[in-house]
């Protein structure tokens, strides 16, 4: 059956997340990171990439509200569309080199239920035999001011 | 969304050496900066390191730290005193040192969504190249945001 491709992204030792495979345009290694006061602490630091500003976002450390924890220093980009239509970039710490899978409406499966959080920020979730559920993120809303209130 | 400033239609921007981090800030609102300045005692700020007269105006002086907190004890080595003003707002800072930014290309670029907070004194970065030098990265403020995160 034809299927869409998607990036999978490990966000810790433990959680993953996926996104469309337009939808992350490129992986920065050990970029510069440049901390931001009293910004969230789960997004406080931002790197300049592309002669742009781009904030990161741990999403584990929002998921598990917890503050950063020690992984290999990868950023992926994000591109999206903000409400007004604008182009915007966003950068997401990742544990390891994201994968590019092909997934069918058959892999369509429940959210985790490590944490009620997903639902606020997931379109839908995947999972076959070799991953356990894997959502797939809402990248405009995660970048949008969000995820201040959900919690 | 970024802002691509020729240089010529931007205002030069001075740079506010804090502990750790630097503020920039458009040269228009640093109306005085001077080294060892008198404070004179506040009374009813205790977190106010003191004041400074400017113009017969009392200028609140404060020090923020490379957090952002406001803290009323200052380093022995920021002996610089900044006075911001802009429309009938004046505050002061206590610095390391106050430079004038050199640049050859200026980036504006408002604070993400997912960054930003109510409270705090950044009101956006700059990107900014050196001559013959990589890009750079700057947190932008200005008098206004300075006096509504303080609480003057």
């Amino acid at each position: 059956m034809n299927g869409v491709s998607a990036w999978v992204m490990q966000l810790d030792h433990v959680l993953s997340a996926a996104v469309g495979q337009m939808e992350l345009i490129h992986i920065v290694d050990n970029p510069e990171l440049i901390y931001v006061p009293k910004a969230p602490s789960y997004c406080n630091h931002v790197i300049l990439w592309n002669s742009m500003v781009i904030p990161v976002l741990d999403l584990s450390a929002w998921l598990n509200d917890s503050t950063l924890v020690y992984r290999r220093n990868l950023v992926a980009i994000a591109v999206y569309k903000d409400k007004k239509g604008g182009l915007k970039y966003g950068g997401l710490h990742l544990a390891d080199t994201p994968a590019l899978q092909t997934v069918t409406n058959d892999d369509a499966c429940n959210l985790p239920v490590s944490s009620s959080l997903w639902q606020k920020i997931s379109i839908s979730c995947f999972s076959n035999d070799e991953h356990a559920p894997i959502p797939i993120i809402d990248i405009p809303k995660i970048f949008s001011d969000a995820l201040m209130s959900i919690r | 969304m970024n802002k691509a400033v020729a240089n010529e239609q931007v205002n030069q921007l001075m740079v506010l050496k804090l502990n750790g981090i630097d503020l920039f800030v458009s040269q228009d609102e640093v109306v005085a900066h001077n080294d060892k300045q008198p404070l004179g005692y506040l009374e009813n700020r205790q977190d106010a390191v003191g004041v400074i007269n400017y113009n017969n105006h009392d200028v609140m002086c404060f020090y923020l730290n490379g957090e952002f907190e406001i803290q009323n004890r200052v380093p022995a080595d920021f002996v610089t005193s900044v006075i911001l003003e802009k429309n009938n707002y004046r505050i002061a800072l206590m610095c390391k040192e106050v430079v004038q930014l050199e640049y050859t290309g200026l980036t504006l670029q408002d604070i993400p969504d997912c960054m930003s907070v109510k409270r705090s004194p950044l009101t956006g970065f700059c990107v900014y190249r050196k001559e013959n030098d990589d890009l750079h990265l700057g947190m932008m403020t200005d008098t206004t945001s300075l006096v509504n995160y303080v609480g003057i």
